[in-house]
């Protein structure tokens, strides 16, 4: 079972970093004009060339406010970490109830003291403690519907990492995206003999990845 | 010359955006959009009608009013203005009286020049009124916690506070490096003197018109500044002769009201804003100025269209 986790986890760290990546744009400056359509929203994705000057404002002594403002295209630094204040309603929202395991974990997604905040900050620790709930919820959420009584196909995988993403991410996912997730389905969950278990950890792996724990 | 950023952003909208997207996408994004304002201003994942509202950005203001806002926020002010949380709960003035503030729609400046007193009673901790009040600035712990350690007693750490807290003065001390000379005449090196005597934030100047600490610890008492300390010239050319002349300064500024919107951007999107973003930067300032309420800053920036993008 130790084994299976573990596996799983190097499955799902990379179907992180896909999910995470999908749709950003990484682009040199100064292009003038937009750098793209983001896939996501279909807007135009603007670069610095385009923005606006702003109004200056004035600093003590002289000199100007704001020069320490930041380069780079519209929509990048735009996910934040889900806080653990969020995610207790947010497994809920998605799965219908909250994981037994998430309140245990308050700590490890770094809760904030009484009055006080910070930035929440994903680590391989809080990422494989997201992980252990997501797949509790995802033993639920496959117990009983005939769709997980049989193995997963690259067919069914297909449409159910579909019906995944569109209810734990509230998007379409992307191609890469599915096929990531039908090898979760269909390879890396071979070891396993329980059908419902392989769905389970292929329902976990999407909701464990950045689609649905950040914002 | 050209179309202003909220201008374009309308165009591209309806050229790219919400009227090409398929019915299930348009609620999609709404969902998205009502998520990402929940967790931001509430800490909390959304409510169902919120969730189910096609344009959540319309419940800004209503959001703004909530108890979970406040504390989200109170939080996140007492986080920027700290370097930790107190070690009672009354060191978090910050905390309090910004809650007090807008559980109360008081204009944000009263954070920091309003005559109120933020301290224990009993096992509470409570904000009163106070005509000798100025902020927290005044309150008991918060004086204490950031009365320093200079040996005559001259409150560096609290003029830095209370111009960080005020306006985001960001200065890197230099006392931890090994073998400094952070005495009187060490301030007044080259490499030293410019933020203690030179900078228009001078802190041993500013500090000259603050209270005078003795004692440390539990133990701290404060006297008045010396007659002959006063004024200080600071901020580029301004006189000050007390803490509440230094403040009253700082809230009627440029820096301070900056220092707001970049609060706001901050508190809504986990960092700064950027160059892209000055256009909704400048009406987060225009909004701020006209009512004073910290809620019309952030509901600014929170209800243009680029933050739900």
């Amino acid at each position: 079972m130790k084994t299976k986790s573990i596996r799983a986890l190097v499955v799902l760290l990379s179907f992180v970093g896909l999910a995470g990546c999908a749709g950003s744009v990484s682009e040199p400056e100064g292009t003038g004009g937009p750098l793209g359509i983001d896939p996501k929203t279909g807007l135009p994705i603007l670069g610095d060339d385009d923005a606006p000057a702003g109004r200056s404002y004035k600093a003590f002594g002289g000199g100007t406010l704001g020069s320490d403002r930041i380069s780079g295209a519209a929509g990048e630094e735009m996910k934040r970490v889900k806080p653990y204040s969020a995610l207790v309603g947010e497994y809920a929202r998605v799965l219908g109830k909250t994981p037994a395991l998430l309140p245990t974990f308050a700590a490890t997604f770094s809760e904030p003291p009484a009055r006080w905040f910070f930035e929440p900050e994903a680590s391989a620790v809080s990422v494989f403690s997201a992980y252990r709930a997501a797949f509790q919820g995802c033993l639920d959420l496959t117990a009983t519907d005939a769709a997980y009584a049989t193995a997963p196909t690259p067919t069914t995988a297909a449409t159910e990492c579909g019906k995944f993403a569109s209810r734990f991410w509230t998007r379409t996912a992307g191609s890469a995206e599915i096929d990531v997730c039908v090898n979760v389905a269909t390879v890396q969950t071979q070891p396993e003999t329980d059908f419902r278990r392989k769905w389970a950890y292929t329902c976990a792996a999407v909701l464990t990845s950045a689609g649905f724990l950040s914002f | 010359m050209g179309l202003s950023a909220r201008k374009l952003s309308t165009l591209l909208s309806l050229a790219f955006g919400l009227l090409a997207l398929p019915v299930a996408a348009q609620d999609a994004a709404s969902q998205r959009c009502a998520t990402k304002l929940s967790i931001t201003l509430s800490g909390k994942a959304p409510s169902s009608s919120l969730l189910s509202d096609p344009n959540p950005q319309g419940q800004v203001p209503a959001l703004l009013g909530l108890a979970d806002f406040q504390e989200a926020f109170a939080r996140f002010i007492n986080g920027a203005f700290n370097r930790g949380p107190g070690t009672t709960p009354e060191e978090d003035a910050s905390y309090y009286l910004s809650k007090y503030i807008l559980q109360n729609n008081k204009p944000w400046h009263e954070l920091f020049d309003g005559q109120y007193k933020v301290a224990a009673n009993g096992t509470e901790v409570q904000v009163t009124a106070d005509p000798e009040g100025l902020g927290y600035f005044r309150s008991p712990a918060w004086l204490k916690r950031y009365a320093g350690n200079e040996a005559a007693g001259f409150k560096l750490v609290t003029a830095y506070r209370l111009q960080n807290n005020v306006i985001g003065l960001q200065l890197a001390a230099a006392t931890q490096t090994p073998g400094v000379d952070f005495t009187l005449d060490g301030r007044q090196a080259l490499g030293c003197r410019g933020c203690h005597f030179d900078s228009p934030f001078a802190l041993d100047k500013v500090a000259r018109v603050l209270t005078r600490r003795t004692g440390e610890g539990n133990n701290v008492t404060f006297t008045p500044p010396a007659a002959s300390d006063l004024p200080q010239t600071v901020l580029g050319g301004i006189q000050i002769s007390s803490d509440k002349d230094l403040v009253a300064a700082l809230v009627s500024s440029d820096s301070f009201r900056f220092r707001a919107c970049r609060l706001a951007f901050t508190f809504l999107y986990g960092r700064a804003e950027t160059k892209l973003e000055a256009e909704v930067f400048d009406r987060c300032v225009d909004a701020f100025t006209a009512d004073g309420r910290i809620q019309s800053a952030v509901s600014v920036v929170a209800s243009d269209a680029s933050f739900c993008q």
